[in-house]
């Protein structure tokens, strides 16, 4: 199993499993790190983890280790084993040159993760209520479902979803709109044609 | 000049021929405006059918009539203004962003599309 060091409620600790890390309670305000990531990151940026914190243990701790799907830690193994085991074994580098972003305990958590994250990706939700009112009703309501699952997914704290949904939110709401213009023409036409 | 100076100034003088077009030209009674292509289609109106008669209402100041073409969409049109506001001038509050587009409020204004999607063909609204 991987091995993990962690920040939370203030306290560092490791190193641990996924299963001591489990038992502890940690929430998406906690930041980990493991051999292979050159800093802290937030808990939800570690697929595993965050698979973890939302589905609970039972579903990742039959996950293979996942030390060779990464390029980062290919690296490691490419270096030397026995520098990798070392790096195992002993309290994280980063720890020491740079002290993880203490997380106050006073601030409300949906304020923390805010800070900590990137902004949220563009929901175009407005766009995609024109879209289905004026243009393309199927497109324009595809476009807020879109909406709803860049917000959804961005709530979980999973980044790259979330701005994957919103690029197709984009999508759903230019093709509503073409498809607007299109056919436009032809009802006009078709309604000309009808008067001779 | 900045593109996003372009966009909004391109934005403006489109709303403004668009808005002395559908002030001047009668929707309801023109032979060459655009029919939603899904009733045309289908039969069945859309949730924005009326929208061209509802702004052609509202530009000459019947509130009325434009509730009677798509009651839906009057309502709507403050929503959206609300969205517009918040996204795109400096009035943006953080705090309104987080309550318009909550996953909850999304999933709403969707149950309210699909509802009056059925109601207005049910009831013929």
């Amino acid at each position: 199993m991987r091995q993990y060091w962690i920040n939370f409620n203030g306290k560092q600790e490791g190193p641990m499993t996924m299963e001591q890390m489990a038992q502890m309670g940690v929430d998406e305000t906690a930041y980990v790190w493991h051999s292979g990531l050159p800093d802290w990151v937030k808990i939800t940026k570690v697929p595993e983890l965050n698979e973890m914190l939302h589905n609970g243990i039972a579903a990742t701790s039959e996950q293979p280790e996942q030390d060779t799907a990464q390029p980062a830690t290919q690296q490691d193994t490419a270096q030397a084993e026995t520098t990798k085991r070392q790096e195992d074994t002993t309290p994280p580098l980063p720890a020491a040159q740079q002290a993880p972003p203490a997380i106050p305990s006073p601030q409300p958590r949906q304020q923390a993760m805010e800070e900590k994250m990137p902004e949220c990706p563009p929901t175009n939700l407005v766009w995609a209520i024109i879209a289905t009112l004026v243009c393309c009703t199927p497109a324009g309501i595809v476009g807020i479902v879109f909406a709803y699952l860049t917000k959804k997914h961005y709530r979980q704290g999973d980044y790259e979803r979330a701005k994957k949904m919103s690029d197709r939110g984009a999508w759903a709401i230019i093709a509503s709109i073409i498809i607007g213009l299109i056919t436009a023409p032809l009802s006009c036409a078709s309604q000309l044609a009808q008067l001779q | 000049m900045s593109r996003k100076r372009i966009v909004t100034l391109a934005v403006i003088v489109v709303l403004i021929v668009a808005a002395v077009v559908y002030f001047v030209v009668d929707p309801s009674s023109s032979r060459w405006m655009p029919r939603c292509i899904f009733l045309s289609l289908t039969g069945f109106k859309c949730p924005g059918c009326g929208s061209q008669r509802v702004i052609h209402a509202l530009l000459h100041g019947d509130v009325a009539l434009a509730a009677h073409y798509n009651a839906f969409l009057l309502g709507a049109i403050p929503v959206i203004g609300l969205y517009l506001i918040n996204d795109y001038t400096p009035l943006r509050s953080r705090r309104l962003d987080h309550v318009l587009k909550h996953p909850a409020t999304i999933a709403t204004l969707v149950a309210l599309m699909l509802a009056w999607w059925v109601l207005r063909n049910v009831y013929e609204l």
